[in-house]
């Protein structure tokens, strides 16, 4: 129901970030989410940031997958 | 700063003024310099391919083009896809009261860079100026007219023909869309306007087995393959990983909620070919800087149901329907 | 962004597709396991997992639409509205051509009415800056994602003064929706893919609670490929096992108790109330509205319209279909009169809607 993409977050201003989501940017509001640095991903639903992405999370979330298939 | 007005528009002093000083100056060939009410062409040997279009793109100055370039590459590229040499466009411009000169020059200039490039003469012209309102800017018309000097194209496909696609798909209308007030991205997103005259004429004359060509401009490929399939006993099946897609227009498209297998192109076209004359074809298109990344994405198959089936990455195989409606940017 | 691009991995989700064939069917039936995100239908459909799963797996796509819920009343209403000359309407691009009761945006459009598609709520500030002898309304339709949104869009119109700003709202909330679902005797729904963006805000918590409640195994899933695949070969795990818990397996981006900011947010402005969703009538608990100190932006107030009572058009199974009872093919109106180019329900309108994909993606 809800498109949100990834974007890497590359500038950061008062409650904004410019975020890049692979050559191409835009600048979202940011005053949902703590902490932001530059670097960082963030999902972003219809111009603002919804969470920041753990990656560690997403590595352990591979690993699950990965483990589901290992003894195919 | 110079504004057009009604008067540019009315037949006297300022029109004969206004095609002076800017369109004889940009469009300058023998014939259209004669100024009559029609222009007389010498006689072309052969059959003539005619095409019409009428160009309304906003914003009128985008990365890669303007309207002025698309107006030419559009009627051009529909000749060139017939199979024919194009050699002569005719211009009418309908423009708005108040309209600023200078980029009326630019889109002029364009025009003409554009025409000299394909070696088409623009021949005859028309201008007209309406109220402030009533219309966005500028509106062109283009119409070309074309000859055949190698073959007729079939039209009539064969089981196991190859479906090839001259580059990336998508680029013209995610620029476009990129470009519109309220979805404004800062992105590499250019549109590939562009005229595919030597394109097609190294196609042609690489292989006397061409069935088809065509330009997969508004609805994109996935509209255009589907009517390709109109009035044929055939189906297509294209496969999802062959398809080529600039990373700046999937990401663009993926934030918006669109598939750019129904965003449009401007300097792209769909060749059918033979099997045996496919990997040939391929060849000399990969050697021309505007279809460097031309690639087989599918083939005719033998089911009659006349449709376009995609095999998606995972593999799965999916009816693949024309767009409808215009191209909206989803939330959900 | 590698270990983002992971879950797009064709490779593993084959070799994980393949998998679920060596899985039991244990309770020896066919398994309904119903979506209730537009986006997670979009991205079954797009990238073929429907046709690509063992036979007794059926998905079913729930009401998960924030368009195709949306009720015939409210599109009368925003039509009315964009038929004030004074009144610029501002909306995601999916709303345009929705069906009211009698005509559509695109049509009023075609009228005359001023009508601005935007990529964010936000965007309107600049609208309204832009044009201070008009009003700016935005049609706030959406689920738990875009609540956050709107409110942040009515906050930053206060700081900066905005009296031309107004929303009609029609936010959805889902955890009653499912509950409304399961309780349905008609459906029997064996598991729940979750959706992972409403479950970004709202947190896990809430659908374990539901899945021990309810005995429903339930999934949080991400977008990707390999997401739904994976989450769907650990829903067919967990039915085997009668495992009635929900498995975040969207980690990356969904915590326990979800984004307590959105939350606080959305406590601030709203307020819980029922919500009439198209084709399912009323569900309690399932809507939000402005609380009293933010009335000065809602537009049915300063507009002094009401919602009507408008019934869906007959024949019309969007109802049906929107809660997995039905499939396209068994309405009377699919293909017939209802088509992509004239739609009658929404369910055929949105390009995530279960009939218009059904159109555009079957044999």
């Amino acid at each position: 129901m809800c498109i949100a993409i990834p974007g890497k977050v590359i500038e950061i201003y008062d409650y904004e970030a410019l975020v890049d989501f692979g050559k191409v940017q835009k600048r979202v509001n940011t005053s949902l989410i703590e902490d932001i640095r530059i670097n960082d991903y963030i999902l972003v639903h219809a111009g603002y940031g919804v969470e920041k992405m753990n990656e560690q999370e997403a590595l352990d979330t591979l690993d699950v997958f990965k483990m589901l298939c290992d003894d195919f | 700063m110079e504004l057009i007005t009604l008067a540019h528009g009315s037949g006297g002093l300022e029109s004969a003024k206004l095609i002076n000083d800017l369109f004889l100056s940009y469009f300058n060939n023998d014939i259209l310099c004669k100024q009559n009410d029609a222009s007389l062409v010498n006689p072309i040997d052969g059959i003539l391919a005619i095409t019409t279009d009428s160009f309304v793109v906003n914003p009128l100055f985008f990365p890669g083009g303007d309207i002025g370039k698309l107006s030419i590459c559009g009627t051009i590229n529909d000749l060139c896809v017939s199979g024919a040499t194009p050699l002569y466009i005719t211009a009418g411009f309908i423009i708005e009261e108040g309209f600023n000169m200078c980029p009326l020059e630019k889109i002029v200039y364009s025009m003409a860079k554009t025409a000299t490039l394909a070696k088409v003469k623009i021949i005859a012209g028309d201008t007209k100026v309406v109220e402030k309102g009533k219309c966005d800017g500028i509106y062109i018309n283009t119409t070309g007219i074309g000859v055949i000097e190698n073959y007729v194209l079939s039209h009539q496909f064969e089981i196991g023909d190859k479906i090839i696609v001259s580059g990336s798909i998508g680029d013209h209308g995610a620029c476009i869309m990129s470009k519109r007030a309220m979805l404004a991205f800062d992105s590499s997103l250019k549109s590939d306007c562009a005229p595919l005259h030597a394109v097609t004429k190294a196609i042609l004359n690489a292989s006397a087995n061409v069935r088809m060509m065509r330009d997969p401009t508004r609805g994109g490929l996935a509209t255009t393959l589907n009517e390709l399939l109109l009035n044929t006993d055939k189906s297509m099946m294209i496969y999802e990983n062959l398809l080529p897609i600039k990373e700046e227009v999937r990401n663009f498209c993926d934030i918006l909620g669109l598939d750019p297998l129904y965003v449009a192109n401007e300097g792209k076209l769909i060749c059918i070919v033979s099997d045996e004359d496919s990997d040939k074809v391929l060849e000399v298109m990969q050697k021309h800087s505007l279809s460097k990344d031309a690639v087989i994405i599918g083939e005719i198959t033998a089911d009659h149901s006349n449709k376009v089936y995609l095999k998606t990455s995972l593999g799965a195989t999916k009816r693949l329907s024309m767009a409808t409606g215009e191209l909206l940017p989803r939330i959900c | 962004m590698d270990y983002i691009n992971s879950f797009k991995n064709v490779t593993l989700t084959k070799k994980l597709l393949a998998k679920t064939y060596k899985l039991e069917n244990r309770p020896q039936k066919l398994l309904n396991i119903m979506e209730v995100c537009g986006t997670h239908t979009m991205s079954i459909y797009k990238n073929g997992i429907d046709k690509l799963l063992p036979s007794y797996i059926n998905l079913l796509s729930g009401p998960g639409c924030p368009v195709c819920v949306t009720d015939i009343s409210y599109i009368d209403a925003a039509l009315e509205l964009s038929e004030n000359r004074n009144i610029i309407i501002a909306t995601f691009g999916d709303m345009i051509r929705v069906p009211g009761s009698t005509s559509s945006l695109a049509t009023s459009r075609a009228n005359g009415a001023h009508i601005e598609i935007v990529y964010s709520p936000l965007d309107c500030i600049t609208l309204a800056k832009m044009h201070p002898d008009q009003e700016v309304v935005f049609l706030s339709v959406g689920f738990e994602t875009t609540a956050p949104l709107i409110a942040l869009t009515i906050q930053k119109a206060m700081q900066h003064a905005l009296l031309n700003f107004s929303v009609l709202l029609s936010l959805k909330t889902m955890p009653y929706a499912m509950e409304r679902l399961i309780f349905d005797q008609s459906i029997s729904i064996d598991a729940f893919i979750c959706p992972g963006h409403v479950a970004a805000i709202i947190g896990a918590e809430v659908f374990n609670t539901l899945a021990a409640k309810y005995h429903v195994p339930m999934v949080i899933a991400g977008f990707e490929c390999l997401d739904l695949v994976g989450a769907i070969y650990r829903l067919i795990e967990m039915i085997n096992n009668q495992d009635y818990s929900c498995k975040n397996l969207y980690k990356r981006v969904v915590k326990v108790n979800g984004n307590t900011k959105a939350l606080a947010l959305l406590d601030e402005v709203f307020e819980v109330t029922d919500s009439s969703w198209r084709g399912l009538g009323i569900i309690p608990k399932t809507g939000l509205s402005l609380k009293s100190d933010f009335k000065a932006f809602n537009a049915l107030l300063k507009f002094g319209l009401t919602l009507r009572d408008v019934k869906v058009p007959p024949k019309c199974l969007c109802g049906d279909i929107l809660r997995g009872l039905k499939k396209p093919l068994e309405c009377p109106l699919y293909k017939t009169v209802c088509t992509p180019l004239n739609p009658v329900g929404a369910c055929m309108v949105s390009s995530e809607g279960t009939c218009m994909n059904f159109y555009k993606y079957n044999n």
